[in-house]
Protein backbone atom coordinates (compact mmCIF):
# COMPACT_ATOMS: atom_id res chain seq x y z
CA UNK A 1 0.00 0.00 0.00
CA UNK A 2 3.16 1.77 -0.01
CA UNK A 3 1.99 3.98 -2.77
CA UNK A 4 -1.63 5.21 -3.22
CA UNK A 5 -3.06 6.10 -6.19
CA UNK A 6 -6.78 8.37 -6.06
CA UNK A 7 -9.04 7.37 -8.78
CA UNK A 8 -12.40 9.21 -8.81
CA UNK A 9 -15.34 7.14 -9.35
CA UNK A 10 -17.52 7.94 -12.46
CA UNK A 11 -21.05 7.67 -11.12
CA UNK A 12 -20.95 9.14 -7.17
CA UNK A 13 -17.96 11.14 -8.11
CA UNK A 14 -16.27 10.38 -4.64
CA UNK A 15 -12.28 9.81 -4.51
CA UNK A 16 -10.72 6.20 -3.31
CA UNK A 17 -7.21 5.10 -3.81
CA UNK A 18 -6.29 1.51 -4.94
CA UNK A 19 -2.26 0.44 -5.16
CA UNK A 20 -0.24 1.43 -8.61
CA UNK A 21 -0.30 -1.76 -10.02
CA UNK A 22 -3.93 -1.48 -10.16
CA UNK A 23 -3.50 0.68 -12.95
CA UNK A 24 -2.94 -0.28 -16.89
CA UNK A 25 -3.77 -4.17 -15.31
CA UNK A 26 -6.87 -4.56 -16.78
CA UNK A 27 -9.02 -4.89 -13.79
CA UNK A 28 -11.99 -2.95 -13.12
CA UNK A 29 -12.04 -0.26 -9.53
CA UNK A 30 -14.24 -1.11 -7.20
CA UNK A 31 -16.22 1.84 -5.70
CA UNK A 32 -16.68 1.24 -1.68
CA UNK A 33 -19.25 4.47 -1.70
CA UNK A 34 -21.92 3.20 -4.87
CA UNK A 35 -20.38 -0.01 -5.57
CA UNK A 36 -19.95 0.59 -9.07
CA UNK A 37 -17.23 -1.52 -11.25
CA UNK A 38 -15.88 -0.01 -14.02
CA UNK A 39 -12.46 0.69 -16.06
CA UNK A 40 -9.71 2.81 -15.52
CA UNK A 41 -10.90 4.68 -18.98
CA UNK A 42 -14.10 5.50 -17.08
CA UNK A 43 -12.44 7.28 -13.98
CA UNK A 44 -12.69 10.91 -14.59
CA UNK A 45 -9.96 11.57 -12.69
CA UNK A 46 -6.65 9.90 -11.38
CA UNK A 47 -4.86 11.45 -9.36
CA UNK A 48 -0.99 9.46 -8.99
CA UNK B 1 -13.53 -28.72 29.90
CA UNK B 2 -11.65 -26.90 27.15
CA UNK B 3 -10.89 -23.82 27.01
CA UNK B 4 -13.11 -21.22 24.65
CA UNK B 5 -14.75 -17.95 23.78
CA UNK B 6 -17.59 -18.36 26.60
CA UNK B 7 -15.07 -19.82 29.03
CA UNK B 8 -13.24 -17.03 28.65
CA UNK B 9 -16.14 -14.37 28.98
CA UNK B 10 -17.04 -16.11 31.65
CA UNK B 11 -13.61 -15.45 33.65
CA UNK B 12 -14.10 -12.45 32.63
CA UNK B 13 -17.15 -11.55 34.13
CA UNK B 14 -15.89 -13.18 37.48
CA UNK B 15 -12.96 -11.22 37.78
CA UNK B 16 -13.73 -7.63 35.58
CA UNK B 17 -17.56 -8.17 35.60
CA UNK B 18 -17.51 -4.32 35.20
CA UNK B 19 -15.98 -5.05 31.87
CA UNK B 20 -18.39 -7.57 29.87
CA UNK B 21 -21.67 -5.31 28.81
CA UNK B 22 -24.59 -5.94 26.67
CA UNK B 23 -25.93 -4.33 24.15
CA UNK B 24 -29.39 -5.39 23.91
CA UNK B 25 -30.74 -2.55 21.24
CA UNK B 26 -30.87 -3.68 17.30
CA UNK B 27 -27.36 -2.74 15.78
CA UNK B 28 -26.43 -2.75 12.05
CA UNK B 29 -22.53 -3.58 12.02
CA UNK B 30 -22.45 -3.40 7.91
CA UNK B 31 -23.79 0.24 8.54
CA UNK B 32 -20.85 1.57 11.01
CA UNK B 33 -23.10 0.99 14.16
CA UNK B 34 -20.22 -0.74 15.63
CA UNK B 35 -17.50 0.85 14.85
CA UNK B 36 -19.03 3.75 16.19
CA UNK B 37 -20.05 2.39 19.44
CA UNK B 38 -16.24 1.08 20.38
CA UNK B 39 -15.09 4.78 19.08
CA UNK B 40 -16.80 6.44 21.23
CA UNK B 41 -16.28 4.23 24.11
CA UNK B 42 -12.41 4.36 23.03
CA UNK B 43 -12.47 7.88 23.19
CA UNK B 44 -13.60 7.52 27.07
CA UNK B 45 -10.58 5.06 27.61
CA UNK B 46 -13.10 2.33 27.83
CA UNK B 47 -12.76 -1.13 26.70
CA UNK B 48 -15.15 -3.47 27.60
CA UNK B 49 -15.97 -6.60 26.15
CA UNK B 50 -19.31 -5.67 24.09
CA UNK B 51 -21.82 -8.64 23.47
CA UNK B 52 -24.15 -7.34 20.66
CA UNK B 53 -27.57 -9.46 21.45
CA UNK B 54 -29.34 -7.74 17.85
CA UNK B 55 -26.81 -7.29 15.38
CA UNK B 56 -28.43 -7.52 11.92
CA UNK B 57 -26.84 -9.46 9.30
CA UNK B 58 -26.06 -8.81 5.82
CA UNK B 59 -29.89 -10.04 4.66
CA UNK B 60 -30.98 -7.33 6.63
CA UNK B 61 -32.49 -9.44 9.58
CA UNK B 62 -31.53 -9.54 12.94
CA UNK B 63 -28.78 -12.43 13.74
CA UNK B 64 -29.23 -15.50 15.36
CA UNK B 65 -25.48 -15.00 15.69
CA UNK B 66 -23.91 -12.63 18.53
CA UNK B 67 -21.22 -10.12 17.61
CA UNK B 68 -18.70 -10.32 20.36
CA UNK B 69 -15.97 -7.43 20.28
CA UNK B 70 -13.75 -6.19 22.34
CA UNK B 71 -12.06 -9.15 23.44
CA UNK B 72 -8.44 -8.45 22.43
CA UNK B 73 -7.90 -5.01 23.89
CA UNK B 74 -6.69 -4.31 27.19
CA UNK B 75 -3.67 -6.02 29.26
CA UNK B 76 -5.81 -7.40 32.09
CA UNK B 77 -8.04 -8.99 29.81
CA UNK B 78 -4.69 -11.03 28.10
CA UNK B 79 -3.78 -11.58 31.69
CA UNK B 80 -7.13 -13.10 32.05
CA UNK B 81 -6.08 -15.13 28.93
CA UNK B 82 -3.03 -16.68 29.50
CA UNK B 83 -3.69 -17.12 33.70
CA UNK B 84 -2.03 -14.24 34.92
CA UNK B 85 -2.10 -12.21 38.15
CA UNK B 86 -2.82 -8.77 37.30
CA UNK B 87 0.57 -7.53 38.93
CA UNK B 88 2.31 -9.02 35.92
CA UNK B 89 4.02 -6.41 34.09
CA UNK B 90 4.11 -6.01 29.89
CA UNK B 91 8.04 -7.42 30.15
CA UNK B 92 6.78 -10.51 32.12
CA UNK B 93 3.48 -11.78 29.98
CA UNK B 94 5.59 -11.27 26.85
CA UNK B 95 8.29 -13.72 28.71
CA UNK B 96 5.24 -15.94 29.59
CA UNK B 97 4.82 -16.20 25.63
CA UNK B 98 7.66 -17.32 24.64
CA UNK B 99 8.17 -19.62 27.48
CA UNK B 100 4.40 -20.95 26.09
CA UNK B 101 5.74 -20.93 22.32
CA UNK B 102 8.41 -23.05 23.64
CA UNK B 103 6.29 -25.66 25.33
CA UNK B 104 4.21 -26.16 22.39
CA UNK B 105 0.96 -28.84 23.26
CA UNK B 106 -0.08 -31.50 20.46
CA UNK B 107 -3.58 -30.90 19.16
CA UNK B 108 -5.79 -34.26 20.06
CA UNK B 109 -8.24 -34.96 17.93
CA UNK B 110 -11.84 -35.75 19.03
CA UNK B 111 -15.25 -36.68 16.70
CA UNK B 112 -17.68 -34.55 15.12
CA UNK B 113 -20.03 -35.70 17.77
CA UNK B 114 -18.33 -34.40 20.65
CA UNK B 115 -17.38 -30.91 18.77
CA UNK B 116 -19.35 -28.39 19.87
CA UNK B 117 -18.77 -26.07 16.24
CA UNK B 118 -20.22 -29.01 14.66
CA UNK B 119 -23.69 -28.42 16.33
CA UNK B 120 -24.65 -26.74 12.92
CA UNK B 121 -23.48 -27.49 9.69
CA UNK B 122 -23.98 -25.78 6.04
CA UNK B 123 -22.78 -26.70 3.05
CA UNK B 124 -23.79 -26.49 -0.58
CA UNK B 125 -26.24 -24.07 -1.23
CA UNK B 126 -27.16 -23.78 2.17
CA UNK B 127 -23.97 -21.73 2.70
CA UNK B 128 -24.70 -18.10 3.36
CA UNK B 129 -22.57 -15.65 4.60
CA UNK B 130 -24.67 -12.82 4.24
CA UNK B 131 -26.14 -14.84 7.67
CA UNK B 132 -23.23 -13.39 9.60
CA UNK B 133 -23.39 -10.63 11.39
CA UNK B 134 -20.21 -9.11 9.64
CA UNK B 135 -19.35 -5.72 9.67
CA UNK B 136 -18.13 -2.85 7.85
CA UNK B 137 -15.28 -1.34 9.74
CA UNK B 138 -14.29 2.07 8.51
CA UNK B 139 -15.17 4.90 5.82
CA UNK B 140 -14.15 3.78 2.73
CA UNK B 141 -13.51 -0.06 3.20
CA UNK B 142 -14.18 -1.93 0.01
CA UNK B 143 -16.91 -3.94 1.49
CA UNK B 144 -17.79 -5.94 4.75
CA UNK B 145 -14.96 -7.50 5.66
CA UNK B 146 -13.66 -10.86 8.25
CA UNK B 147 -10.69 -9.65 9.91
CA UNK B 148 -9.99 -13.49 11.94
CA UNK B 149 -7.53 -15.88 11.47
CA UNK B 150 -7.45 -18.38 8.94
CA UNK B 151 -5.96 -21.82 8.37
CA UNK B 152 -4.08 -23.71 5.69
CA UNK B 153 -1.70 -26.60 5.52
CA UNK B 154 1.12 -27.46 3.64
CA UNK B 155 1.23 -30.28 1.22
CA UNK B 156 4.19 -31.85 1.56
CA UNK B 157 5.15 -31.40 5.47
CA UNK B 158 1.38 -31.21 6.63
CA UNK B 159 1.93 -28.66 8.71
CA UNK B 160 -0.83 -26.34 9.96
CA UNK B 161 -0.20 -22.64 9.70
CA UNK B 162 -2.37 -20.01 10.99
CA UNK B 163 -2.44 -16.26 10.29
CA UNK B 164 -4.32 -13.27 9.72
CA UNK B 165 -5.57 -12.30 6.27
CA UNK B 166 -8.24 -9.57 5.94
CA UNK B 167 -11.43 -11.23 3.85
CA UNK B 168 -14.07 -8.71 1.63
CA UNK B 169 -17.25 -10.50 1.49
CA UNK B 170 -18.11 -10.91 -2.26
CA UNK B 171 -20.87 -13.04 -2.49
CA UNK B 172 -22.85 -15.15 -0.17
CA UNK B 173 -20.22 -17.89 -0.80
CA UNK B 174 -17.06 -15.88 -1.20
CA UNK B 175 -14.82 -13.64 -0.26
CA UNK B 176 -11.77 -11.67 -1.70
CA UNK B 177 -8.81 -12.87 0.52
CA UNK B 178 -5.63 -10.04 0.98
CA UNK B 179 -3.14 -12.86 1.45
CA UNK B 180 0.68 -10.91 2.43
CA UNK B 181 3.92 -12.47 1.19
CA UNK B 182 4.00 -15.01 3.95
CA UNK B 183 3.81 -18.24 5.48
CA UNK B 184 -0.02 -18.62 4.04
CA UNK B 185 0.96 -17.44 0.63
CA UNK B 186 4.01 -19.51 0.15
CA UNK B 187 1.32 -22.36 0.84
CA UNK B 188 -1.33 -21.57 -1.16
CA UNK B 189 1.33 -20.67 -4.07
CA UNK B 190 2.46 -24.41 -3.88
CA UNK B 191 -0.80 -25.76 -4.55
CA UNK B 192 -1.24 -22.64 -6.99
CA UNK B 193 1.84 -24.30 -8.85
CA UNK B 194 -0.43 -27.27 -9.51
CA UNK B 195 -3.33 -25.78 -10.49
CA UNK B 196 -4.83 -27.13 -7.25
CA UNK B 197 -7.08 -25.82 -4.80
CA UNK B 198 -5.47 -24.73 -1.38
CA UNK B 199 -8.18 -25.51 1.57
CA UNK B 200 -8.47 -22.91 4.23
CA UNK B 201 -10.72 -22.65 7.18
CA UNK B 202 -11.24 -19.49 8.92
CA UNK B 203 -12.08 -19.24 12.63
CA UNK B 204 -14.50 -16.66 13.84
CA UNK B 205 -14.63 -16.88 17.31
CA UNK B 206 -12.24 -18.77 20.36
CA UNK B 207 -10.62 -18.13 22.90
CA UNK B 208 -7.81 -15.44 22.72
CA UNK B 209 -5.19 -17.77 23.70
CA UNK B 210 -6.20 -19.35 20.47
CA UNK B 211 -5.54 -15.72 18.78
CA UNK B 212 -2.32 -15.12 20.45
CA UNK B 213 -1.10 -18.37 19.30
CA UNK B 214 -2.41 -17.83 15.65
CA UNK B 215 -0.05 -14.60 15.61
CA UNK B 216 3.41 -16.74 16.13
CA UNK B 217 5.25 -15.36 13.39
CA UNK B 218 8.23 -18.25 13.78
CA UNK B 219 9.90 -20.93 11.86
CA UNK B 220 7.65 -22.29 8.68
CA UNK B 221 8.38 -25.78 10.20
CA UNK B 222 6.46 -25.53 13.04
CA UNK B 223 2.60 -26.34 13.39
CA UNK B 224 0.73 -23.46 14.70
CA UNK B 225 -1.77 -25.74 16.07
CA UNK B 226 0.57 -27.06 18.40
CA UNK B 227 1.94 -23.39 18.90
CA UNK B 228 -1.96 -22.45 20.09
CA UNK B 229 -1.66 -25.62 22.22
CA UNK B 230 1.06 -23.70 24.41
CA UNK B 231 -0.54 -20.76 24.70
CA UNK B 232 -3.86 -22.60 25.62
CA UNK B 233 -1.84 -24.52 28.25
CA UNK B 234 -3.69 -27.59 26.89
CA UNK B 235 -4.46 -29.55 23.68
CA UNK B 236 -5.81 -27.98 20.74
CA UNK B 237 -9.05 -29.98 19.80
CA UNK B 238 -9.46 -30.50 16.70
CA UNK B 239 -12.34 -31.93 14.38
CA UNK B 240 -12.43 -33.33 11.28
CA UNK B 241 -13.67 -30.45 8.30
CA UNK B 242 -17.33 -31.03 6.78
CA UNK B 243 -14.81 -30.19 3.42
CA UNK B 244 -12.18 -32.51 3.65
CA UNK B 245 -12.32 -35.02 7.18
CA UNK B 246 -9.35 -35.71 8.58
CA UNK B 247 -7.78 -34.77 6.26
CA UNK B 248 -8.00 -31.05 7.11
CA UNK B 249 -8.80 -30.68 10.93
CA UNK B 250 -10.70 -27.43 12.36
CA UNK B 251 -10.94 -26.12 15.86
CA UNK B 252 -13.77 -28.40 17.93
CA UNK B 253 -14.19 -25.20 20.25
CA UNK B 254 -14.63 -22.26 17.70
CA UNK B 255 -17.85 -20.51 17.85
CA UNK B 256 -18.05 -20.35 14.35
CA UNK B 257 -15.41 -22.01 11.13
CA UNK B 258 -15.71 -21.33 7.59
CA UNK B 259 -13.94 -24.14 5.35
CA UNK B 260 -12.98 -22.97 1.58
CA UNK B 261 -10.44 -23.20 -0.78
CA UNK B 262 -8.54 -20.61 -2.45
CA UNK B 263 -8.65 -20.89 -6.15
CA UNK B 264 -5.59 -21.14 -7.89
CA UNK B 265 -5.04 -18.51 -11.01
CA UNK B 266 -8.02 -16.32 -9.85
CA UNK B 267 -7.35 -12.82 -8.40
CA UNK B 268 -10.12 -10.63 -6.98
CA UNK B 269 -10.28 -6.53 -6.73
CA UNK B 270 -10.12 -6.31 -2.85
CA UNK B 271 -10.25 -3.04 -0.68
CA UNK B 272 -9.35 -0.40 0.54
CA UNK B 273 -9.60 -1.38 3.89
CA UNK B 274 -8.81 0.56 7.22
CA UNK B 275 -5.67 -1.29 8.28
CA UNK B 276 -3.71 -1.88 11.87
CA UNK B 277 -1.64 0.96 11.13
CA UNK B 278 -4.39 2.88 11.14
CA UNK B 279 -4.47 4.02 7.20
CA UNK B 280 -6.63 2.89 4.27
CA UNK B 281 -5.06 -0.15 2.68
CA UNK B 282 -5.56 1.11 -1.05
CA UNK B 283 -7.30 -1.43 -3.36
CA UNK B 284 -5.52 -4.03 -5.02
CA UNK B 285 -5.74 -7.67 -6.82
CA UNK B 286 -2.42 -9.03 -7.22
CA UNK B 287 -2.37 -11.03 -3.77
CA UNK B 288 -5.95 -11.33 -3.31
CA UNK B 289 -6.87 -14.85 -4.21
CA UNK B 290 -10.59 -15.77 -4.20
CA UNK B 291 -11.87 -17.77 -1.33
CA UNK B 292 -15.24 -19.62 -2.24
CA UNK B 293 -16.70 -20.90 0.94
CA UNK B 294 -17.96 -25.11 0.79
CA UNK B 295 -18.92 -24.84 4.28
CA UNK B 296 -19.77 -23.02 7.51
CA UNK B 297 -19.68 -25.11 11.29
CA UNK B 298 -20.97 -22.98 14.02
CA UNK B 299 -22.46 -23.83 17.63
CA UNK B 300 -25.56 -23.52 18.86
CA UNK B 301 -26.02 -19.66 20.33
CA UNK B 302 -22.52 -18.75 18.57
CA UNK B 303 -20.85 -15.76 18.38
CA UNK B 304 -19.04 -13.98 15.74
CA UNK B 305 -15.76 -12.30 16.59
CA UNK B 306 -14.27 -9.15 15.21
CA UNK B 307 -11.43 -6.57 15.12
CA UNK B 308 -11.53 -2.85 14.35
CA UNK B 309 -8.08 -1.91 14.04
CA UNK B 310 -6.07 0.29 15.27
CA UNK B 311 -8.74 0.92 18.23
CA UNK B 312 -7.25 0.19 21.94
CA UNK B 313 -3.61 -1.33 22.48
CA UNK B 314 -3.85 -4.67 21.75
CA UNK B 315 -1.81 -6.93 23.45
CA UNK B 316 -3.09 -10.59 22.00
CA UNK B 317 -1.81 -9.38 18.60
CA UNK B 318 1.97 -7.72 20.32
CA UNK B 319 2.59 -9.90 22.77
CA UNK B 320 3.88 -12.87 20.59
CA UNK B 321 6.39 -11.29 18.69
CA UNK B 322 7.24 -9.17 21.82
CA UNK B 323 8.53 -12.88 22.89
CA UNK B 324 9.92 -13.49 19.61
CA UNK B 325 11.79 -10.54 19.83
CA UNK B 326 13.20 -10.99 23.42
CA UNK B 327 14.24 -14.31 22.13
CA UNK B 328 16.39 -13.02 18.70
CA UNK B 329 17.48 -9.54 20.68
CA UNK B 330 18.91 -11.57 23.41
CA UNK B 331 20.48 -14.30 21.57
CA UNK B 332 22.29 -11.31 20.10
CA UNK B 333 22.48 -9.16 23.72
CA UNK B 334 22.16 -11.31 26.79
CA UNK B 335 21.84 -8.40 28.30
CA UNK B 336 18.10 -7.40 26.79
CA UNK B 337 15.80 -6.69 29.45
CA UNK B 338 12.46 -5.69 27.77
CA UNK B 339 11.19 -5.29 23.87
CA UNK B 340 8.41 -3.44 23.44
CA UNK B 341 6.02 -3.64 19.66
CA UNK B 342 2.91 -1.90 21.14
CA UNK B 343 -0.15 -1.00 19.68
CA UNK B 344 -0.53 1.44 16.66
CA UNK B 345 2.73 3.79 17.04
CA UNK B 346 4.58 0.41 16.84
CA UNK B 347 3.58 -1.38 14.22
CA UNK B 348 7.12 -0.47 12.70
CA UNK B 349 9.05 0.66 15.45
CA UNK B 350 10.70 -1.58 17.84
CA UNK B 351 11.36 -0.18 21.83
CA UNK B 352 14.68 -2.73 23.08
CA UNK B 353 15.95 -1.73 26.97
CA UNK B 354 19.21 -3.50 28.09
CA UNK B 355 21.82 -3.73 30.69
CA UNK B 356 24.52 -2.06 28.42
CA UNK B 357 28.22 -3.84 28.95
CA UNK B 358 29.51 -2.79 26.04
CA UNK B 359 29.69 -0.66 23.41
CA UNK B 360 27.83 -1.84 19.90
CA UNK B 361 25.70 -3.93 21.88
CA UNK B 362 22.71 -1.80 21.00
CA UNK B 363 24.15 -2.26 17.44
CA UNK B 364 23.69 -5.69 18.02
CA UNK B 365 20.66 -5.73 19.16
CA UNK B 366 18.98 -3.53 17.00
CA UNK B 367 20.06 -5.89 14.04
CA UNK B 368 18.54 -8.89 15.33
CA UNK B 369 15.57 -6.69 15.84
CA UNK B 370 15.73 -5.82 12.03
CA UNK B 371 15.98 -8.93 11.00
CA UNK B 372 12.40 -10.32 12.50
CA UNK B 373 8.59 -9.13 11.21
CA UNK B 374 8.44 -5.64 9.63
CA UNK B 375 10.60 -3.67 11.79
CA UNK B 376 11.38 -0.46 10.12
CA UNK B 377 13.06 1.74 13.49
CA UNK B 378 14.30 0.40 16.21
CA UNK B 379 15.09 2.30 19.74
CA UNK B 380 17.33 1.04 22.39
CA UNK B 381 17.62 2.06 26.09
CA UNK B 382 18.99 1.47 28.97
CA UNK B 383 17.35 -0.31 31.77
CA UNK B 384 16.39 2.20 33.42
CA UNK B 385 13.70 3.42 30.55
CA UNK B 386 9.83 1.88 30.61
CA UNK B 387 10.06 1.24 26.69
CA UNK B 388 6.13 1.19 27.37
CA UNK B 389 6.25 4.51 28.56
CA UNK B 390 6.15 7.16 25.67
CA UNK B 391 7.26 10.23 28.45
CA UNK B 392 10.57 7.84 28.91
CA UNK B 393 11.05 6.96 25.40
CA UNK B 394 10.66 10.64 24.35
CA UNK B 395 12.74 11.83 26.86
CA UNK B 396 16.00 9.48 26.69
CA UNK B 397 15.79 10.56 23.00
CA UNK B 398 15.98 13.99 23.62
CA UNK B 399 18.42 13.13 26.01
CA UNK B 400 21.09 10.62 25.30
CA UNK B 401 21.38 11.06 21.33
CA UNK B 402 23.62 12.67 19.59
CA UNK B 403 22.02 12.59 16.24
CA UNK B 404 25.09 12.49 13.71
CA UNK B 405 26.72 10.09 16.27
CA UNK B 406 24.10 8.03 17.03
CA UNK B 407 21.56 7.77 14.77
CA UNK B 408 22.19 5.26 11.99
CA UNK B 409 20.20 4.95 8.53
CA UNK B 410 19.59 1.87 6.93
CA UNK B 411 19.53 1.74 2.98
CA UNK B 412 15.81 0.24 1.73
CA UNK B 413 17.23 -3.46 2.02
CA UNK B 414 14.36 -4.87 3.95
CA UNK B 415 11.62 -6.40 2.88
CA UNK B 416 8.77 -3.92 4.23
CA UNK B 417 5.06 -4.10 4.95
CA UNK B 418 2.60 -3.68 1.96
CA UNK B 419 0.60 -1.39 5.19
CA UNK B 420 3.01 1.38 5.85
CA UNK B 421 1.84 4.14 3.95
CA UNK B 422 5.35 5.55 3.40
CA UNK B 423 6.80 3.15 1.26
CA UNK B 424 8.29 4.73 -1.78
CA UNK B 425 9.42 1.34 -3.33
CA UNK B 426 7.08 -1.36 -3.60
CA UNK B 427 7.65 -3.48 -1.19
CA UNK B 428 11.38 -2.63 0.36
CA UNK B 429 11.78 -0.04 2.93
CA UNK B 430 15.11 1.69 4.69
CA UNK B 431 15.37 1.32 8.33
CA UNK B 432 16.66 3.78 11.66
CA UNK B 433 18.26 2.43 14.60
CA UNK B 434 18.69 4.59 17.28
CA UNK B 435 20.68 4.14 20.25
CA UNK B 436 19.86 6.24 22.86
CA UNK B 437 21.41 4.29 25.70
CA UNK B 438 24.50 6.37 27.75
CA UNK B 439 28.02 6.03 26.74
CA UNK B 440 30.29 3.73 28.60
CA UNK B 441 33.46 5.41 27.70
CA UNK B 442 33.11 8.71 28.84
CA UNK B 443 31.45 10.15 32.14
CA UNK B 444 27.49 11.08 31.77
CA UNK B 445 25.60 13.30 34.06
CA UNK B 446 23.54 10.74 36.50
CA UNK B 447 19.86 10.85 36.88
CA UNK B 448 18.71 13.80 39.19
CA UNK B 449 16.07 12.50 42.01
CA UNK B 450 15.28 12.38 45.42
CA UNK B 451 18.17 10.27 47.86
CA UNK B 452 16.13 6.78 47.92
CA UNK B 453 16.73 6.74 52.02
CA UNK B 454 14.36 9.93 52.10
CA UNK B 455 11.88 8.02 49.60
CA UNK B 456 11.79 5.45 52.25
CA UNK B 457 11.75 7.74 55.18
CA UNK B 458 8.95 9.80 54.10
CA UNK B 459 5.44 8.63 54.46
CA UNK B 460 3.34 10.84 52.09
CA UNK B 461 0.16 9.87 54.58
CA UNK B 462 1.92 11.40 57.56
CA UNK B 463 2.27 14.59 55.94
CA UNK B 464 -0.72 15.09 53.47
CA UNK B 465 -3.61 12.61 54.76
CA UNK B 466 -5.28 9.94 53.02
CA UNK B 467 -8.79 12.14 53.30
CA UNK B 468 -6.96 15.68 51.78
CA UNK B 469 -4.98 13.12 49.09
CA UNK B 470 -8.10 11.21 47.35
CA UNK B 471 -9.85 14.54 47.09
CA UNK B 472 -6.83 16.00 44.66
CA UNK B 473 -7.75 15.25 41.65
CA UNK B 474 -5.17 13.00 38.99
CA UNK B 475 -4.37 16.02 36.75
CA UNK B 476 -4.61 14.60 33.43
CA UNK B 477 -3.31 17.72 31.36
CA UNK B 478 -0.22 16.94 32.56
CA UNK B 479 0.91 14.55 29.97
CA UNK B 480 4.73 14.69 29.94
CA UNK B 481 4.98 14.31 33.35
Amino acid sequence: MGQAVEITCPTCKKIFVVNPHMLGSGMDFHCPFCNLYFPEKDSPKIRK
Amino acid sequence: MAKDLRSFIDDCRREIPNEVIHVNKEVNPANYDVTAIIKHLGAQKKFPIIIFDKPVNLNGRVSDIKLTMNCEISQRKTQIALGLPKEASRPEMAETCLEMEEHRVPPIIVDTKSAPVKENVKVGNDVDLYDLPIMRHHEMDGGPYMTMSTVSKDPKSGVYNCSYHRMEIKSKNSTAMHASPRHLWKIFRTYEDENKECPVATVLGHHPAYHMGACYSGPFEVSEYEVIGGYLREPLRLTPSATWGEDFLIPADAEIVIEGVLVPGKRMVEGPFGEAPGYLGPQRFQTCPQYQVRAINYRKGAMYQSVITPEGDKPWMDLPREGAYLRRCREAVPGVTAVCKQGRHAHYNVFISMKKMSEGDPGRAAAAAMTFDHTKNVFVFDDDIDVFNPTDILWAIATRVQPHRQVSILQPLFRGNLLDPSLVDEIKTSGMIVDATRPLDRPFSPVSKCPDDAMARIKLEEFVPGEVLQHIPMDRTTYWA
